[in-house]
């Protein structure tokens, strides 16, 4: 949303994901994603507002229980990245989802996701 | 012609009702909320990072100086975890204490928690009823503890000082005090046709986003989801602890639920003074080196503590798990989504029992 005297956040989103359990958390991302530390920070910061920054470790552990039980959901990491960090729209997942179960390599799909969500 | 102007509406970070610093950003449609934003960062404290190479000796105080309302509790979690990697024995009596000095220590968070409620939908008469008998709650814990908040009254091993049948006979009459008062405020709660108006239906908390958010606590027991970490100590089962929950998720049920956990903590507290064994409140002890997670039922929900010390006794690594961060971010993102009006954004944050101090930990 566009507040006529809206501040620079970024600092203030950096000092959220520096905590401990939130490192964590972006790390765990970062590796399922296959990117660096730096690279999925800059992402969040960008796409995630503070109160998801904040709760990104409890966030993820909702995401890793919802994919536990199907495993192309769980190497794409929808769950992380719509309700988790609403990185991605729910329709944008099941299309993801929907072109997985027909045949598209998880690879190729995972690099398109990285691409919308950068 | 009325005309409807949708603005990016900001509230904070400093407001009346608020009790510490926090900005919410609202997007709204005329009157209604269409979504919001909670912008924390204002009293960021970077605890953790200071706990870092330091010694437990130190960080046992550090841990209670995360949130000055619910210090105690950061004092149990803290001592809890070092016990737990030390493998340390608690005495019986020791226990018993630890429960009573907690549940008081809740029972003037929520007492708070409602008195802000209250305040913020402007029925300030029984907001300062309730703050004052909150002050009955801090009178009866500066009296077992020697202060009113930072007691540092848990240490590794058992409790620091034990309480005479004096003290317990002072902690039992404030408790018949609190007894007698209470139901009036709670029936001029239930019963107010304004507080319904400004309450009932108004910020509804879903399951489903309950879920999503992790969110724990009273928060989350207003919902129907039946989580409390009590429910794993089985000292609290004996002395009469039962899992309290709400099924409506609105800011009425939240409220009620903490009046309804505050005779129930009087309950407990008078049980343990029954029957509290006689012996030691504290052992010998040392701490080793090792890591653990350790979670204990802060007045707001499951406070964790994942420490890691070396064999100096040093932190490696600790991470804060605070409940305000799951509650407030259940507020931001499903609580006060689509209220109908920009005055339950201020109620429906505070009836989510928001603790700042513990969330920029």
């Amino acid at each position: 949303m566009d507040l006529i005297y809206e501040r620079n956040l970024q600092p203030m989103k950096l000092v959220a994901l520096k905590g401990t359990r939130q490192d964590q958390a972006v790390l765990d991302l970062a590796t399922r994603l296959g990117i660096s530390r730096q690279q999925m920070r800059k992402i969040l910061i960008k796409g995630c507002d503070m109160m998801i920054l904040e709760n990104l470790g409890s966030r993820l552990e909702a995401a890793d229980a919802a994919s536990a039980d199907d495993a192309v959901i769980d190497a794409l990491s929808l769950p992380h990245l719509t309700a988790a960090t609403c990185l991605l729209s729910e329709s944008a997942a099941d299309e993801f989802h929907r072109r997985a179960d027909s045949g598209t390599p998880i690879s190729e799909l995972l690099a398109e996701i990285l691409e919308a969500i950068t | 012609m009325k005309k409807i102007v949708d603005v990016s509406l900001p509230i904070g970070p400093v407001h009346p009702c608020f009790k510490e610093p926090a900005r919410i950003k609202c997007e709204t449609a005329g009157e209604r909320v269409i979504r919001t934003e909670v912008e924390l960062g204002y009293v960021k404290k970077g605890i953790e990072k200071i706990m870092i190479g330091r010694p437990w000796q130190e960080i046992i105080f550090l841990a209670e100086r995360v949130c000055g309302i619910c210090s105690v509790v950061h004092n149990t979690a803290i001592i809890g975890a070092l016990e737990k990697i030390s493998n340390i024995t608690v005495p019986m009596r020791a226990m018993y204490l630890r429960i009573i000095l907690n549940e008081l220590d809740r029972m003037q968070s929520h007492l708070l928690a409602n008195y802000s409620y209250c305040y913020t939908i402007e029925h300030e008469t029984l907001a300062m009823y309730l703050l004052n008998l909150r002050e009955t709650v801090m009178d009866a814990i500066e009296i077992m503890t020697g202060t009113r908040i930072m007691a540092a009254y848990i240490v590794p091993g058992g409790v620091r000082t034990d309480i005479n049948r004096e003290i317990a006979t002072k902690i039992c009459e404030a408790l018949d005090h609190i007894e007698a008062e209470l139901p009036r405020f709670v029936q001029m709660f239930a019963t107010g046709p304004l507080i319904a108006l400004r309450s009932k239906g108004i910020g509804i908390l879903s399951v489903k986003d309950a879920k999503e958010s992790g969110v724990v606590g009273p928060t989350a027991r207003a919902s129907g989801i039946a989580r409390d970490a009590r429910e794993h100590e089985l000292l609290y089962t004996e002395l009469g602890w039962h899992m309290i929950i709400r099924q409506d998720g609105d800011n009425f049920s939240r409220i009620m639920l903490r009046f309804d956990e505050l005779f129930q903590s009087v309950h407990i507290i008078k049980n343990a003074l029954a029957v509290i064994p006689e012996g030691p409140v504290r052992l010998g002890n040392r701490i080793t080196s090792g890591r653990t997670k350790h979670t204990v039922e802060a007045p707001r929900g499951e406070l964790t503590y994942d420490v890691e010390l070396d064999e100096n006794g040093q932190v490696i690594m600790i991470s804060i798990q605070t409940p305000s961060i799951m509650n407030v971010d259940a507020g931001s993102h499903a609580m006060m989504k689509n209220l109908s009006s920009i005055a339950d954004v201020t109620s429906t944050f505070i009836s989510a029992d928001p603790c700042i101090a513990c969330a920029e930990r």
